[in-house]
């Protein structure tokens, strides 16, 4: 324990230096600015950052892309509050009762209590990962090759089952993503895959690039696609309205926890992200709700949970990424591309060779909570008065932003080139019902999972059964095979069809 | 909203695009050392993960045959000018220099969403170029200049 204390006292020398302090601000401030925009989406923006980190240390990086992401989890929730529009997809499910409510007038409110719910979740994970992080990787440390290939098919399943849309179509895109993150010199015989004899391609596909073109270009083309949205008064929002009754309270600390608690584990699970947490944690609070009736009219029940269980997934989705070296969802991924950018492989020895990295990161999550909390209460108005700029201005400066980040990674156009080709595929794909986020994260995993898979069947000689002989990759395996069993509507059904059969014979 | 039981055909295309798109590396794939399980050469997991493509390709196709279709427009103005934004972006940056390259993108993508307004892209180009400037340049120290090279 008092280990622990010494860790974080390190983390927070780290976090503490005025540096990371500024990139932490600039971090959470940047991602509460997009997660406010509906149509610009925190990987978007994280991609968009990640050639400025190469001229950062990998402490201060890290620290400022992962402000950019729980920032703006926090901000994502006021426009769908007040404008039915979700500011990122995990958001989505707050619109169905931050809606109504700022239609009932209690838009202050609901901004109010979505902040906090957001720091009770963020703060509840932070303290899991002091405690957890160490001893996953105490246990990681003795995992070989073929646990890694093992919770890396979980991972992938999981992502490519559990996001919106066909599991056929995200396995589909996994798969291809994969095939995308092979392009470049193999490393274990130095031959060049993919490349067209292209001397640029024989380092791989330029990872910026390909985040870029999927998240960033296609995203303005999809949102060009659709309508304006509607203008709204910054004035309605005063700091008076923001304090909600007792009675709200009341409702609010329950639903808040067990958000919280939905949001922790599926954050910690490989392959799940901030989206599944708050679809969860609104079904289960529906479920548990003694009248479910008022869901969707306005229930604080419907704010706190899912904006708890954002948070605290969000936050928790460190743990596997850091400890494991495995991302849980496609901006966990580029944060783990941003890692190995800067020559650090995150896995269970990270927490070993670079304490200040790990701890310093964990503790700048405190900080960048408690800089949240100030710039989502009393600075409310500002955000509110951001959604009055028109989007004709904003996306011509998000596509320079795009094109001279790209093009800064290397100097080359090509690079540019490429990313406006993955912009056209991922609208196209988006159009189709193919979502981009797995293809992204089999891109990172793809060429682990390549490695891995050679280098445990080297170990076991060929021989194919070592994936189901080692008891913890056999459990992964097993996880995974549940998952895809779930997946499928037909399994789903079978308990009911059982029990009504059951019934039928008992009557 | 009517829902029409005929084969999506939007979407079998986007099937077949992917059956394609695995086949091409297969093809490729195959002129690697494939190895065996013990030694894995270079093209063993290339190929079997472009066998899974295609499998897949298949199988999305069967799935998409029972879905109704959904019609959506396609978004061809701002496909256009976004693209040749960037495409001109591209060939201006490194012979023009960051200024007539920015404002032609800016320009170039201000027409994928009408009305023109001349006034407030004049304004964005201005401040645009001077934060790439401020940001890049002088900031970062990229090898670029604003004008030629």
């Amino acid at each position: 324990m008092s280990d622990t204390f010494l860790n974080l006292g390190l983390g927070f020398q780290t976090a503490l230096s005025l540096e990371n302090l500024m990139f932490c601000m600039f971090g959470v401030t940047l991602g509460t600015f997009v997660g406010v925009l509906p149509g610009i989406g925190a990987l978007a923006t994280i991609s968009m950052c990640l050639p400025l980190t190469f001229y950062l240390d990998p402490v201060s990086a890290i620290i400022m892309l992962a402000g950019i992401f729980y920032g703006a989890q926090y901000g994502s929730s006021t426009a769908s509050i007040l404008l039915n529009l979700p500011g990122s997809a995990p958001a989505a499910v707050t619109c169905l009762d931050g809606y109504p409510m700022a239609q009932q007038g209690r838009s202050g409110v609901a901004l109010f209590l979505t902040t906090i719910a957001s720091f009770i979740g963020g703060s509840f994970s932070i303290m899991l990962m002091i405690v957890f992080a160490p001893m996953l990787a105490s246990v990681a440390i003795s995992f070989s090759s073929a646990e890694y290939f093992s919770i890396m098919v979980l991972a992938l399943v999981a992502a490519s089952t559990l996001s919106n849309g066909s599991f056929l179509k995200g396995v589909t895109m996994t798969a291809v993503g994969i095939l995308l993150g092979l392009v470049g010199t193999d490393i274990s015989s130095g031959t060049a895959r993919f490349t067209f004899g292209s001397v640029t391609l024989s380092d791989g596909i330029s990872l910026v690039a390909l985040a870029m073109g999927l998240f960033g270009i296609s995203e303005i083309l999809t949102n060009l696609s659709r309508g304006n949205y509607t203008a709204i008064d910054p004035r309605s929002i005063t700091l008076r309205s923001l304090i909600p009754t007792r009675a709200d309270m009341r409702r609010f600390w329950p639903s808040s926890g067990r958000g919280t608690l939905i949001g922790s584990v599926v954050g910690i699970l490989p392959g799940t992200g901030p989206t599944i947490a708050t679809f969860m944690s609104y079904a289960a609070e529906k479920r548990i709700a003694k009248d479910s009736s008022i869901f969707g009219k306005g229930a604080i029940e419907g704010v706190a949970a899912p904006e708890s269980a954002n948070n605290s997934s969000v936050q928790a989705a460190f743990i596997p990424t850091l400890t494991l070296g495995i991302p849980g969802d496609a901006i966990m991924a580029v944060m783990l591309g941003a890692l190995m950018l800067h020559g650090i492989t995150p896995g269970p020895q990270l927490i070993i060779n670079q304490p200040e990295l790990f701890w310093g990161v964990i503790a700048s999550f405190w900080i960048g909570n408690l800089f949240l909390l100030v710039l989502n209460i009393p600075m409310i108005g500002l955000w509110v008065r951001l959604l009055t700029v028109p989007y004709h201005i904003l996306y011509p400066a998000m596509l320079f932003f795009i094109c001279i980040g790209v093009y800064s990674v290397n100097n080359s156009s090509f690079d540019v080139l490429i990313a406006l080709i993955f912009g056209v595929l991922g609208y196209g794909m988006m159009k189709f019902g193919f979502s981009p986020a797995p293809l992204l994260l089999g891109f990172v995993l793809g060429p682990l999972l390549e490695e891995h898979f050679r280098r445990a069947l080297l170990l076991s000689r060929g021989d194919l059964t070592v994936f189901v002989m080692r008891p913890v990759s056999l459990l992964f395996l097993a996880l995974t095979l549940l998952v895809l069993l779930l997946s499928m509507r037909w399994f789903r059904t079978l308990p009911r069809r059982f029990g009504r059969k059951a019934l039928q014979r008992n009557e | 909203m009517q829902q029409r039981m005929r084969p999506n055909l939007s979407e079998l295309v986007a099937c077949a695009a992917n059956a394609v798109f695995g086949l091409t590396a297969l093809v490729i794939a195959l002129g690697y050392e494939l190895g065996s399980v013990r030694r894995m050469g270079p093209g063993f997991f290339p190929v079997a993960v472009c066998v899974t493509v295609m499998a897949l390709a298949v199988a999305t196709a069967i799935e998409s045959l029972g879905a109704p279709v959904e019609r959506s427009s396609t978004a061809w103005r701002p496909l256009l000018f976004i693209s040749l934004a960037v495409i001109v972006w591209t060939q201006l940056i490194d012979s023009l220099g960051l200024v007539p390259s920015t404002v032609a993108l800016i320009v170039i993508s201000s027409l994928a969403k009408p009305p023109f307004r001349p006034v407030s892209m004049l304004l964005l180009s201005t401040g645009i170029c001077i934060a790439g400037y401020l940001i890049f340049i002088s900031g970062l120290r990229m090898p670029l200049t604003l004008f030629g090279r």
